[in-house]
């Protein structure tokens, strides 16, 4: 074979590989995942739509001195009024305000649910809630943003579950079903 | 109605360009000149079809026909008219019926304008190359993106309109189609050299056909792609046109091998050399186009610029590894008859500096094509996330830009063959001056830095080559010496000077702060002053506008940003104070609201930015110049250049 | 009178001279240190946005972009170095958010095959050409014949591409 030839083959297998290469690529999801959780959550304060201020280690603190059956697991949702996700998972969230988690024996462990809307507007969150119901604490100023970045929030919405001790137990990307926020909570 | 017409169109295009391909090749192998005659007349109905289905599309969009499911995923009835009609191109199913029609567009012309040679062959295969190019896009778009798919819109139903990006400048309208124009139009060299490779026939015939074809491609590619950077620079907020963005390098790879192409091909008109080179780069540039359209739309690597979804990327992956298996398999099956007969004399000659250019641009080519599937590759090796992003790209391509503006200004004063260096010496002296002219100009205009310094000095050098040899030529046949192929090439490569010198000024000489403003407030950034004078609010049925009045040097400009009531996206209006000296742009990065009524605006000044946009102008009249025909006197050549003997026979 | 070769010698020498001085006068005025605008600027366009497909923070408007190009500002006030900036954001969201592929370890294989692929490309055309240079031994021309045969050559383009004669249209267009 001539050398030319020898050559086409060469480029042919790379050929080869590059097609394989590019077959074998998943779509791009939101980013990758990132070891938040596990850790101890950052920290979390700010004022919400309605005038009220929220700590989270205030909360944690609290925890400390209860019981275990009292204490309280929070959930905190970014989200914003406009992304189309956050009003899908909107029920799931209002099930989970309302309900809570019940065990499997009939015990109902207590949680709070906590959002945060970074660079949204005032009005159209508050037209958000009346829109779509719900009435727990959201949090809009401007350390909202911080927030965000200490939690490596790529996009709205997403869902970060925190356990009474602090520790960060699971990240949901994406719009949250009922059962993905509340699998594994114990109390 | 529009549904059913829409989709007939498709599917009378897909039967023609069947029938056609099919009634071709048996002629061809049977040598029934009839059958090849009536086989072309196909290409009318493959473009007819593309016509009834764009015309269908174009009604359902306009009339807001939700019963569509692309107008219903697309269409609003807030969206502005003119709007309408390029959202044909907004999304994906519809930039394939645009593909589809640009196409057939092109198949129509070609078998027209080859209507009385189908005797020979070579036309006959490009034909049939060009006829299955078109069936495969027709069943995509019977396949995973079916533009015709119906929908039962709710009472009242509004759709959300295409992507607020795209609906807020006049360039959506002309920068797809151009750069589809582009892209498309490569398909016909392309045909042609599958022709050549088919037929044996691989002298300089199927380039000389083919020359126009080019010509016109590469002006409509080149065109696309300045558009696209304006575009961008005019919309996104940071006085930035081009981010290396995977799509954007897209488009760019299949440019790079044309211009190549473009540049090689003189060099086996005048000695039959480079056959293996041509061939390859014509090839590359078409495969690199489905490439394109694959990176774009197959989800697989993230850009702001793609639009994925759907199952398209399989459709195109299987297209794209048939057709260069079948390259591969064509070249290999020629083997050495391929070669050029005798070699180059000289590397100091304009074949040696053509062959050079090649290197330089394949080169330019790699890096860029690497550099946008690295992160593919470590993830598949190594199972962890990179980005190669601009910092990569500008950095490789400074070497090999100052390279190609050193070829640039040596190869026109380099003769055919073999060159003295006495003779060099002569003819380069006045490009020379040129280049220290410019460095001396810089330099006393403010320019400081070795590399931007150094960059003004190969320009200069570049376009003083250019004048000279538009200067000789002029002095030597008055108005003629301005048209024909070398001295509207001289013109571009004078656009392509400027657009180098805009390029290094601007990224090199550019300075960007962001300010918060109280109404009223001033600051002074750099020599000019900025002053915040009042906003306002304005409400158009789409979106709302919040755009305020700042005053720079005395003139006012009137950034803003607009929030579009469907998706709640915001999208910046920048305004841009430009002259030939710098631009300034001035982004709103946030608006006055009720509580607060300051703003935070972003500053950018780049110096020479408009000679980006002069330069690429001034590249499409010396495009428009190089198509003039001197005179038509009958051809030296004969294009059906004669078989090898090595393969013993007409090949097929 | 000086000769020809002799004035045009001066001319490039003088042509030089003036470039180097230029060039000296360039560089030499050019402060090297960046103003921490700059750099922080230029860290920026280094670092993607999370949220962005691969944006860096300095194009893009996302609400995150912004904050970012705000803590980079303040952490160069700090004084903290730019690798050490960096890390700090490659600690936070992952390797991905550097725009500037590393120069060490595997990933150096991007900033090396291409001048590799350039080089091999030279060497196989240089080859190329000597093995055909050393199988045509030809006539031996002298350097005055050769020189005139060039220059007649050359001048001999020169007319034909003046002329453009090879302009032609093939038959058909």
């Amino acid at each position: 074979m001539t050398l030319m030839k020898s050559g086409v083959v060469a480029l042919g297998v790379l050929g080869i590989a590059f097609i394989i290469l590019l077959a074998t690529r998943a779509t791009q999801t939101n980013g990758p995942n990132f070891d938040i959780v596990g850790q101890p959550s950052p920290p979390i304060h700010g004022e919400a739509v309605n005038g009220e201020s929220f700590k989270l280690e205030d909360l944690l603190l609290e925890n400390r001195s209860l019981p275990a059956s009292d204490q309280i697991w929070v959930a905190v949702n970014f989200f914003a009024s406009w992304c189309s996700g956050c009003i899908v998972e909107h029920g799931e969230l209002l099930k989970f305000h309302e309900e809570g988690v019940s065990l499997q024996d009939g015990t109902k462990c207590k949680t709070r649910l906590i959002g945060v809307a970074f660079n949204d507007r005032l009005d159209d969150i508050r037209n958000f809630f009346e829109r779509y119901g719900g009435d727990w604490l959201v949090l809009a100023d401007e350390g909202t943003n911080r927030i965000a970045i200490d939690f490596s929030v790529l996009t709205a919405p997403e869902t970060v579950l925190i356990a009474p001790n602090g520790l960060v137990v699971k990240k949901i990307v994406g719009p949250v079903s009922y059962d993905d926020l509340t699998t594994g909570v114990t109390c | 109605m529009n549904l059913v017409v829409g989709s007939f169109g498709v599917v009378l295009t897909l039967a023609a360009a069947l029938t056609g391909a099919v009634s071709v090749i048996i002629g061809v192998r049977y040598k029934r000149e009839r059958l090849r005659i009536v086989g072309a007349r196909y290409a009318w109905f493959a473009f007819v079809g593309m016509c009834l289905s764009t015309f269908a599309m174009q009604r359902a969009l306009i009339t807001r026909d939700f019963s569509i499911q692309y107008v219903a995923e697309h269409g609003s009835s807030s969206t502005p008219p003119l709007y309408n009609v390029a959202t044909m191109w907004s999304a994906l199913e519809g930039s394939i019926l645009l593909w589809g029609l640009i196409l057939a567009g092109y198949l129509a012309v070609v078998a027209k304008k080859f209507s009385n040679r189908l005797s020979d062959p070579m036309v006959s295969w490009a034909l049939v190359s060009m006829f299955l190019v078109m069936a495969f896009f027709s069943l995509v778009m019977l396949g995973p993106a079916n533009p015709f798919q119906s929908f039962s819109p709710p009472i009242g139903y509004d759709g959300p309109g295409p992507n607020p990006l795209l609906q807020n400048h006049i360039l959506v309208a002309f920068h797809p189609p151009m750069l589809y124009l582009g892209f498309v139009g490569f398909t016909v060299p392309f045909s042609f050299a599958v022709a050549a490779l088919i037929t044996g026939r691989l002298g300089e015939g199927w380039l000389l056909i083919t020359r126009r074809w080019t010509l016109l491609s590469w002006g409509f590619l080149t065109a696309g792609i300045i558009l696209g950077a304006w575009w961008a620079y005019d919309v996104l907020g940071w006085g930035g046109y081009w981010g290396w963005d995977p799509v954007e390098n897209a488009s760019l790879l299949p440019w790079l091998t044309g211009t190549a192409y473009l540049h090689s091909v003189l060099v086996q008109e005048r000695r039959g050399l480079l056959r293996v080179w041509n061939l390859s780069l014509v090839c590359a540039t078409f495969l690199l186009t489905i490439l394109g359209t694959f990176i774009t739309r197959s989800g697989i690597i993230a850009s702001v610029h793609a639009f994925s979804e759907g199952g398209i990327g399989p459709w195109l992956l299987w297209f794209f590894s048939i057709v260069l298996f079948a390259v591969i398999g064509l070249i290999f099956w020629r083997g050495e008859t391929l070669r050029s007969q005798g070699g180059i004399d000289s590397p100091l000659s304009r074949e040696g500096a053509f062959l050079a250019n090649n290197l330089a641009f394949a080169g330019f080519a790699f890096v860029v094509l690497l550099g946008t599937i690295f992160p593919l590759i470590v993830e598949a090796l190594q199972n962890r996330q990179i980005s190669v992003g601009a910092p990569y790209f500008d950095r490789m391509s400074m070497p090999i830009g100052f390279s190609l503006l050193f070829l640039m200004a040596v190869a026109p004063v380099l003769p055919w063959r073999k060159a003295s260096t006495e003779l060099l010496r002569d003819r380069i002296e006045w490009p020379a001056w040129g280049g220290v002219l410019s460095l001396v100009v810089a330099v006393l205009v403010g320019g400081r830095g070795f590399l931007p310094l150094l960059g003004f000095a190969f320009a200069g050098f570049a376009g003083m080559s250019a004048i000279r040899h538009l200067f000789l030529s002029i002095a030597g046949n008055k108005w003629r010496g301005i048209i024909g192929r070398t001295n509207g090439g001289m013109v571009v490569h004078l656009g392509v000077v400027f657009l180098a010198i805009g390029l290094i000024a601007s990224s090199s000489y550019l300075s960007q702060s962001s300010y918060s403003l109280q109404p009223g407030e001033s600051i002074q950034f750099g020599q000019s002053t900025i002053t915040y004078l009042s906003a306002e609010q304005l409400s158009f049925p789409n979106r709302i506008e919040e755009r305020v009045q700042i005053e720079i040097d005395g003139k006012t400009l009137e950034p803003s940003v607009e929030r579009f009531t469907a998706s709640g996206q915001l999208v910046p209006s920048p305004a841009t104070e430009t002259s030939l000296a710098k631009d300034i742009q001035i982004a709103l990065l946030d608006p006055p609201d009720e509580q607060d009524k300051s703003i935070v605006i972003q500053v950018t000044k780049q110096p020479l930015l408009f000679w980006i946009w002069l330069g690429g102008l001034v590249m499409l009249i010396g495009t428009a110049l190089s198509a003039i025909p001197i005179k038509k006197i009958k051809s030296r050549t004969n294009e059906r250049s004669a078989t090898i003997p090595s393969t013993g026979g007409q090949g097929i | 009178m000086l000769s020809i070769s002799k004035s045009r010698g001066i001319s490039w020498f003088f042509m030089m001279l003036v470039f180097l001085v230029a060039m000296v006068f360039g560089t030499l005025d050019s402060k090297n240190t960046s103003t921490p605008a700059e750099r922080a600027a230029s860290l920026a366009s280094t670092i993607a946005c999370p949220q962005c497909s691969g944006q860096p923070v300095s194009e893009s408007s996302a609400p995150i972009a912004q904050v970012i190009r705000a803590e980079i500002k303040e952490q160069v006030d700090q004084g903290l170095s730019d690798s050490e900036i960096r890390t700090i954001y490659i600690q936070r969201y992952g390797n991905w958010v550097n725009l500037n592929p590393s120069s060490k370890g595997f990933d150096s294989i991007v900033w090396i095959a291409p001048f590799l692929i350039i080089g091999i490309g030279l060497g196989g055309i240089t080859l190329a050409y000597s093995r055909r240079k050393l199988a045509s031994q030809g006539i031996e021309l002298t350097k005055d014949e050769e020189e005139k045969v060039l220059a007649m050559r050359a001048a001999f383009e020169d007319s034909d591409n003046s002329n453009q004669a090879s302009e032609e249209q093939p038959i058909g267009e």
